[in-house]
């Protein structure tokens, strides 16, 4: 209900704020689990999925992000479950795992942390894994727009509202399948080829 | 010239015009709990809370040391073996000791981006005398043998 709310009132706040463009909306499932990939360049980018992914998504967010109590009351409410990004954390993978499982959505930023320079980094290894475990289907999503907006490196003014808005467009991809990878093994072998569907996919639509 | 004698000319080099690689004024602090997150009822996951301690700065030489404001007590000093993990959070660096946990050192002045580059080199130079690469930082730092 809150999440629904929250979705609500960031709709109006970033339609004032931004002109947002959405393409390929098609590309996600009306029902079932899959989850969605997206490139990171802008603090701004994990409000935007939420809020407008036409399914309520749950996102793996750094654990750090919950440090303010409001965050820690109001994240998990809204989708957010922590992963601790300077240790192995399986205990993400499983509530993923468990969220997919109940057939929610999983968004995940394969890039672990935002891109100085607006081009997509190396994507993490276990990203990769979770990908070719979890055996749903995998939708790019590009965030285009918002490096300029709010880039690693500058601030973001909540609360400047301008005539001339700035554009951002959401691109959603083809759902990549990846079918079942089982074993350890069946993915270690898989990896590669992934990796290299997973990057071609995500730069086709950034 | 290989790929290890020129990192070594580099650093040798670097050595001889600074005292230290790199010199920052941050503030120490530690995980003193994680919490346990739920939403219904389901445990989400945990998130750590982190305790500023103590000032002092953060000196990049051989190792990694942190010294107390005076720069006469070493507080902490770890060679870049001991590094599991290293990353930027906010304005902060980040890193993980292996048997000790995590240590996060707000810089007060300087770019942790600089801090998470310079270390990553360091790292990098350090692994590759003994003949290996750095292939990943996160969640930990795992290496393997150079290929030629």
């Amino acid at each position: 209900m809150l999440y629904h709310f929250i979705r609500f009132v960031g709709r109006i706040y970033w339609r004032l704020r931004l002109e947002i463009q959405f393409e390929g909306e098609a590309s996600i499932p009306p029902e079932g689990p899959f989850i969605l990939i997206s490139n990171h360049v802008s603090n701004i980018d994990p409000f935007i999925t939420h809020v407008f992914c036409p399914r309520l998504l749950f996102t793996m967010t750094k654990s750090s992000a919950f440090r303010f109590k409001i965050i820690r009351f109001l994240g998990p409410k809204v989708g957010a479950f922590p992963t601790r990004r300077f240790r192995v954390d399986p205990q993400a993978v499983r509530v993923a795992l468990r969220l997919l499982g109940e057939g929610k959505p999983v968004g995940v930023f394969p890039e672990g942390e935002r891109s100085w320079d607006g081009n997509l980094r190396k994507f993490r290894i276990g990203t990769i894994k979770f990908l070719l475990k979890a055996g749903v289907p995998v939708i790019p999503c590009g965030i285009n727009g918002t490096y300029e907006i709010a880039p690693r490196w500058g601030k973001f003014d909540w609360l400047t509202f301008r005539l001339k808005k700035e554009r951002v467009v959401i691109r959603y991809g083809e759902p990549i399948l990846f079918g079942n990878h089982g074993s350890r093994i069946a993915r270690e072998k898989a990896l590669p080829d992934a990796m290299e569907r997973v990057v071609q996919a995500l730069k086709s639509v950034t | 010239m290989s790929r290890m004698e020129e990192y070594l000319k580099l650093e040798s080099e670097l050595m001889e015009a600074h005292q230290n690689l790199l010199r920052s004024e941050a503030v120490l602090g530690t995980v003193s709990e994680y919490l346990p997150m739920y939403c219904g009822g389901k445990l989400l996951g945990y998130t750590e809370v982190i305790i500023e301690q103590i000032s002092g700065f953060l000196l990049l030489e051989n190792t990694l040391e942190f010294v107390d404001k005076n720069g006469k007590d070493i507080l902490h000093r770890w060679d870049f073996e001991q590094l599991n993990s290293l990353l930027i959070s906010s304005k902060a660096i980040q890193i993980y000791i292996k048997k000790e946990g995590l240590y996060q050192f707000r810089l007060i002045k300087d770019s942790p981006k600089l801090w998470e580059d310079s270390l990553k080199k360091s790292v990098e130079r350090f692994y590759l005398v003994q003949g290996l690469e750095v292939f990943t930082y996160q969640p930990v730092i795992k290496t393997r043998k150079v290929t030629t």
